[in-house]
């Protein structure tokens, strides 16, 4: 046998193209639902797509002869044997001669499933032709600044054969505007570019490439340390309006910068060695602030930053074709539904044999009504305009399209109901289960921010992990540890978690905890008093605020085991938070 | 009164009026009152004008489609479902009994929406486009077929259950009736395409790509592949009509899960749209 043809045959089998098409919608159900995304970019998913498009070529080429063929109206009355509906009745003679009339409507319907059928393989050749040749890539561009020809790119992302993204010619950022809705969420953001404007949705050619924009924009500080080293700090938005971004000196210093606005003034800033803060406050464009050991920093300026996409894809065009395609098709294939007709009429002296016959292409049953209509057009002809037929009222309806019942379960459709009500209310019972672990990362997570609070003495960095409660108490404690001039550096030393109760919108969790902490002085980070290692067992009470778990109060479930005996702090009363200086009575 | 009250009030009225309808056909067709049909059909589609007011006020109130939210969604999804179901009764009058199985699942669906948080969200600028108002009007056309092709297949399966009555009588038989299932499918199908395509066209412009296996992209891929693997099944191995009727039932299960379920499982970029 001809090794083509078995391979051919082999291809449009339909269990082939069946298990292709089921084998890539669970490709895509477990690519869903893992993190991952390996699995679109495995050997075995290059291999199904690879297999279908062959498919898909063999049925396309097997589609086009066969719509071509079909294509011309039935050429004789013999051909309408095997039609669903067919009568034959009779009626007083119209004509002396014998006569037959054989036409199609609908015949687009007939490439429906030809024209599907080479969209989605355009489809599959242009998902292929990204993965192959694709450029891709993002830059952080500040307002002023030139993307030169030569320039690097802070991300690329080629196809395994693409070449890396550049431009032929220079392009400068000029103005980044963000408009906002009243309650503060982003509405609109555009970018002004030497080459034209841009904005979300809205992409510009230049240059062989795509250029557009996501939603990544802010303030950056133009900051300059004393040993010349000069650093764009670009601070991102965490989702409150409050822009926030760090960067290093050559020294070890970290600055942490935050901006409540995306044209501020000036910065809050925080100057870290290590953990401990060394200083703190506000600093305007053009000022400067004298660190310790002679390190200075200054603002040079605050002009905003955006992030700019690149992307050039040669088969884009070839996925536009076929996602056309593959819509036209599909309704090409629903909407129009070839009809081919014949009506031969003979005559037998005074009266005359009328034969008239449909064949739907596809679902033959609903064109009863179409059929029924040609009849009684056709009687109409009938003197007394009463249509008669041989073979009684109804036109018979062929018996294929009669299927056998199925030995399925009948009593399965009397759960289905029931079924459809469940999946209904499964949607908002908010049944969520939190697992020990997902409590332990909870625990964890707010662990981790609110010591970084305590460390750089910045209460905003608790909004993303408290509730209202829990957050007015740190609020209270970590502003008294700064008018104190300390703060305090903690270390987890062990976790775990006991127990884990779920009621509602409340979860409970209880830990067993071990901590390390220091005082730190404000200005020079000498630790101030000893180390305290503690033990704590804890109850953690979190409430579900807008589908984030948030800490709403934290107490200790037994007394605490504290390591130091004694507090060395001094307060100075004149800068605490409502507190005022006490008066010196005489 | 606030704009929210106002709009569950028509909400409320357009409800009254459906479950109205519902009761009325059940009357027209189960107790043989088949005069009763056209007041039935007429007291549905008089909820939906109560129910148009509240998505137009909607749409005054917060400056966007109803497609933000399950509030919004399961709303417009059920005004689609009942205008297509009126439209298909209007051509095919003998085809009421649909509504006794499409009503109750068009009321669960606004019965969930009127209980979800109805505050009012700004769309975010990746919202805000053409190509989402497209994406968006053939998704809930899909639904809405889908809709139907399920009463259709529920209808199909009691008839070849052997149930009889006046309001099984009254439709046309099991080959009729499977091939107009299918066709629900298939007109489902291609609405469920367009919104694939309309919406890879606003994917490559928001994000660059127009296709990026995102969760939700992903499982609206696996359904339209389900819905593909019942139409050529049925081609190949000429199912019988129980077997199609399942399929579509269980189809119908995956697009209720891509569209209102899943969103809320899997971490995606679609998920802006229906939270809360």
């Amino acid at each position: 046998m001809n090794p083509l043809l078995s391979i051919k045959r082999f291809l449009r089998s339909p269990k082939i193209i069946l298990g292709e098409i089921a084998a890539i919608a669970v490709a895509g159900a477990l690519g869903a639902m893992l993190p991952e995304k390996h699995i679109f970019q495995s050997a075995g998913f290059a291999a199904v797509a690879l297999l279908a498009a062959a498919s898909l070529t063999v049925v396309v080429l097997e589609q086009f002869r066969r719509v071509r063929l079909q294509w011309r109206p039935a050429a004789s009355p013999a051909q309408f044997e095997s039609a669903p509906f067919k009568t034959e009745f009779e009626r007083p003679a119209t004509t002396a001669a014998p006569q037959q009339k054989i036409w199609s409507e609908r015949r687009l319907g007939l490439a429906g499933s030809l024209v599907f059928h080479i969209g989605l393989l355009l489809l599959i050749l242009a998902g292929a032709g990204r993965a192959l040749f694709v450029s891709e890539a993002a830059v952080d561009l500040l307002e002023g600044e030139t993307l030169a020809p030569t320039a690097a790119w802070t991300a690329q992302w080629p196809g395994v054969f693409g070449q890396p993204l550049r431009l032929e010619q220079s392009l400068v950022l000029e103005a980044v505007t963000g408009s906002r809705y009243p309650d503060g969420n982003l509405r609109d953001l555009r970018v002004k570019l030497s080459a034209g404007e841009i904005a979300v949705n809205r992409q510009l050619h230049f240059d062989g490439s795509r250029l557009y924009l996501g939603q990544d924009f802010g303030p950056s500080a133009l900051v300059e340390w004393n040993s010349g080293r000069r650093v764009a700090v670009l601070l991102v938005n965490d989702g409150r309006q409050n822009f926030s971004g760090e960067s290093a000196s050559p020294n070890g210093l970290r600055i942490f910068l935050g901006a409540g606005s995306e044209r501020p003034a000036g910065f809050e800033y925080r100057v870290m060695r290590g953990p401990a803060l060394i200083a703190a406050g506000r600093l305007g464009v053009g000022e400067r602030i004298d660190l310790l050991g002679g390190e200075t920093l200054a603002l040079r300026g605050a002009p905003m930053w955006a992030r700019l996409h690149g992307s050039c894809d040669s088969a884009l065009w070839l996925a536009y074709v076929g996602m056309i395609l593959t819509m036209a098709g599909a309704a090409m294939m629903f909407c129009l539904v070839k009809l081919d007709f014949c009506v031969v009429v003979t005559p037998l002296g005074e009266r005359e044999r009328v034969f008239v016959a449909l064949k739907p292409q596809r679902f033959a049953p609903l064109f009863q009504e179409r059929f029924e209509k040609l009849v009684r057009e056709q009687s109409s002809k009938n003197e007394d305009g009463k249509w008669k037929m041989k073979d009684g009222r109804r036109a018979a309806i062929s018996s294929s399209t009669l299927h056998p019942p199925s030995s399925l379960p009948a009593t399965l459709s009397k759960t289905f109901s029931l079924l459809l009500l469940g999946a209904g209310f499964v949607s908002t019972s908010g049944c969520d289960r939190v697992s020990q672990s997902q409590a332990r990362q909870l625990v964890e997570r707010y662990n981790q921010v609110v010591s970084e609070a305590y460390r750089r003495g910045d209460v905003r960095l608790i909004d993303s992990v408290v509730g209202p409660n829990e957050g007015k108490k740190l609020t209270g404690i970590i502003g008294v540890r700064l008018d104190l001039g300390i703060t305090l550096d903690s270390e987890l030393l062990s976790l775990e978690v006991t127990a884990v109760e779920l009621a509602k919108n409340k979860l409970r969790v209880h830990t067993k905890e071990r901590w390390s902490y220091r005082d730190l002085q404000i200005g020079t980070g000498k630790q101030v008093g000893n180390t305290s290692q503690d033990y704590y067992e804890m109850t953690y009470n979190f409430t579900n605020i807008n589908k984030t778990w948030l800490v709403d109060e934290i107490k200790f479930a037994a007394p605490p085991q504290v390591g130091r005996t004694n507090t060395p702090w001094v307060a100075d009363f004149s800068t605490m938070h409502g507190f005022g200086k006490k008066e010196q009575k005489p | 009164m606030n704009p929210i009250a106002q709009e569950a009030m028509f909400h409320w009225i357009a409800v009254v009026f459906y479950i109205g309808g519902l009761m009325a056909f059940a009357y027209a067709l189960i107790f043989a009152h088949p005069q009763k049909v056209a007041q039935a059909k007429w007291l549905t589609a008089v909820g939906l004008v109560p129910h148009s007011v509240a998505l137009v006020l909607r749409y005054m109130h917060v400056g966007h489609g109803p497609y933000m939210m399950k509030y919004e969604v399961l709303s417009s999804n059920a005004w689609i479902a009942i205008a297509m179901l009126l439209v298909f009764l209007w051509r095919k009058p003998n085809w009421s009994a649909l509504a006794l199985v499409a009503l109750p699942v068009v009321i669960l669906m606004m019965g969930i929406g009127m209980f979800t948080n109805p505050e009012a969200r700004n769309l975010p600028p990746t919202l805000r486009s053409i190509w989402l108002v497209f994406h968006i009007l053939f998704n809930k056309l899909a639904v809405g077929a889908f809709v139907l092709s399920l009463a259709s297949a529920i209808v199909l399966l009691r008839k070849l259950n052997g149930a009889t009555g006046r309001w099984l009588d009254r439709l046309p038989g099991v080959d009729v009736l499977e091939a107009r299932t299918v066709r629900f499918v298939g007109f489902g199908f291609v609405f469920w395409t367009t919104t694939i395509g309309m919406g890879s066209i606003w994917a490559n412009q928001s994000w660059g790509r127009y296709w990026g296996w995102d969760p939700i992209e992903s499982w609206s891929l696996v359904t339209w592949l389900a819905y593909a693997i019942l139409l050529h099944a049925r081609l190949f191995f000429k199912l019988n009509a129980r077997q199609t009727a399942w399929a579509v039932i269980a189809c119908f299960i995956l697009s209720v899960l891509t569209v209102l379920i899943f969103p809320f499982f899997f971490p995606s970029m679609h998920s802006a749209y229906f939270q809360s």
